[in-house]
């Protein structure tokens, strides 16, 4: 798997061509193209931003960054896993006509949400202004956090990947679990709402974690040690489960694309 | 230089069924369950397989030109794929030395959405150039293929006889070290054929192995000074081609 990974980065390159193909496929022949995507979400953040801020009686100017900035980072990390359940199958041609590592069609799909996301950093920034005590707290934890996020969407994507060209029935289970973790993740409500005793098995969760240690610094709090804690386990078990697999599985997987 | 020893593939046959985990979950739960109660579990394709490839033993050696005939599903593309390494042996040991450039799908990484000059790019990419390198084959290629002006329009806009020679010029550009070909590539009306024909002496000239697939028994005549002929995954007679052509014939 690792010679897997390095031959794959070898081929930059391809990378950066597949990744900016899918996501022109996906706007040809429209003026604005990404412009909408950003649009959409914005307006999707200020509607449920506003609608619920009344209803719990919070502040809008509070609610609302908080809400948009978790939005924002919750669609860039589940999307990224949800997505990634269907990259063998749809770049099969590719790897049925010549040989390419795995890892290569992996890269190209985080590369491709990163760019996605970065269509959604100016939501990021607007929100960030406009909350009245926006401060910076980023420290030396947050780059290893940023690190321990790509670790997990990489292993996580690799394994669903395979998991998924094999048992296509399995693109639909993990749509349905995605759905319900958006609930169990604090996008829409604080921790601090919670008891105290079950605030720790939030963190369970690697989406609550991914989202501390990118939301906690940009509206000046802190990252709770246990979300790192949490996403190195995933990660530790994650790349376990896709060692594995690449391991036993890398011969046929192109027999069941 | 490339090595088969004793190489066999087999591959699943996986229909709709044997793509879903409740299927084969039930199977696994099935087999106890029956070995318990003595019932009988219907068993689908899942577990079926085909043997696509028996004990090949081959060396191709640096220069040879060789030729595959056979009937269709006869292993011909199988064998292709492994050479390329797509496939990886179930049994056996393969040994390939060299770049290939397998061109199965000439085609592949070429995008309907943008210029034709775009396309040259991405292909060549595909093919293990760099940026830069692509860059500088854009002139000659463009000129090959005749599209002139054409060139900055998006392929999609392109005829498909246009497309294939836009694809043939690209792909043909770089003679690799081994040259893997599912059927003669060819493209255009009969003043490119000229061209074409060039082209493909050149580039079978160039590179140092080349391994030809095909039904066309003129073209193996003309390309390959040696061939192969295959009948359900296995060898049948492996020399001289206009021996084994009049072999195949008879």
């Amino acid at each position: 798997m690792i010679l897997d990974v390095q031959e794959a980065l070898t081929q930059w390159r391809l990378i950066h061509l597949l990744g900016v193909s899918t996501l022109r496929a996906r706007f040809a022949r429209s003026k604005l193209g990404q412009v909408w995507l950003t649009l959409s979400i914005f307006i999707n953040i200020c509607v449920v931003g506003v609608v619920w801020s009344l209803i719990w009686h919070i502040p809008v100017a509070e609610y609302l960054p908080y809400i948009g900035i978790g939005q924002v980072i919750y669609l860039f990390a589940s999307q990224t896993v949800n997505d990634s359940t269907n990259i063998l199958v749809a770049n099969a041609r590719l790897y049925t006509s010549q040989r390419f590592p795995l890892s290569l069609s992996i890269f190209a799909h985080i590369y491709k949400n990163f760019i996605v996301f970065s269509y959604m950093l100016p939501i990021v920034i607007f929100l960030f202004f406009y909350f009245p005590h926006s401060t910076l707290n980023f420290d030396l934890y947050f780059p290893i956090g940023v690190l321990l996020t790509l670790l997990f969407l990489f292993a996580s994507s690799y394994t669903l990947a395979i998991v998924c060209v094999r048992f296509r029935d399995m693109i639909q289970v993990i749509a349905v679990l995605m759905q319900s973790t958006f609930l169990v993740t604090p996008v829409m409500w604080n921790i601090t709402m919670i008891p105290m005793r079950f605030r720790s098995l939030v963190y369970i969760n690697p989406f609550a974690a991914i989202l501390d240690i990118f939301r906690a610094p940009l509206l000046g709090g802190q990252t709770m040690e246990l979300a790192y804690v949490s996403l190195l386990n995933w990660d530790i078990f994650f790349l376990c489960i896709a060692f594995l697999l690449h391991k036993k599985l890398a011969k046929n997987i192109v027999f069941w694309m | 230089m490339i090595t088969l020893e004793k190489v066999s593939l087999s591959y699943p046959l996986l229909d709709i069924c044997s793509h879903s985990l409740q299927v084969a979950l039930r199977k696994k739960m099935g087999r106890k369950i029956s070995s318990l109660v003595g019932g009988n579990i219907d068993n689908s394709s899942a577990d079926a397989y085909v043997n696509a490839l028996n004990n090949l033993s081959l060396t191709i050696t640096d220069g040879q030109r060789v030729g595959i005939i056979g009937h269709n599903g006869a292993g011909k593309t199988t064998l292709l794929r492994l050479i390329s390494g797509i496939y990886a042996p179930t049994q056996g040991k393969i040994t390939v030395c060299g770049n290939v450039n397998s061109l199965i799908d000439f085609t592949l990484g070429m995008d309907p959405d943008v210029s034709g000059i775009k396309n040259i790019i991405f292909r060549l990419v595909f093919m293990g150039l760099t940026l830069r390198q692509a860059k500088k084959a854009i002139d000659e290629i463009v000129d090959f293929s005749g599209l002139a002006e054409f060139i900055h329009l998006p392929v999609r806009t392109y005829s498909t006889g246009m497309f294939l020679r836009l694809a043939f010029a690209i792909s043909t550009y770089i003679p690799p070290d081994i040259l893997i070909l599912d059927e003669i590539i060819g493209a255009g009306d009969e003043a490119f054929k000229e061209k074409v024909l060039q082209r493909l002496d050149d580039l079978f000239a160039k590179s140092r192995i080349v391994v030809l697939s095909s039904h066309d028994m003129a073209a193996i005549k003309r390309y390959c000074d040696s061939t192969i002929l295959m009948n359900k995954g296995s060898i049948v007679a492996n020399g001289r081609t206009d021996e084994i052509l009049a072999l195949y014939d008879s």
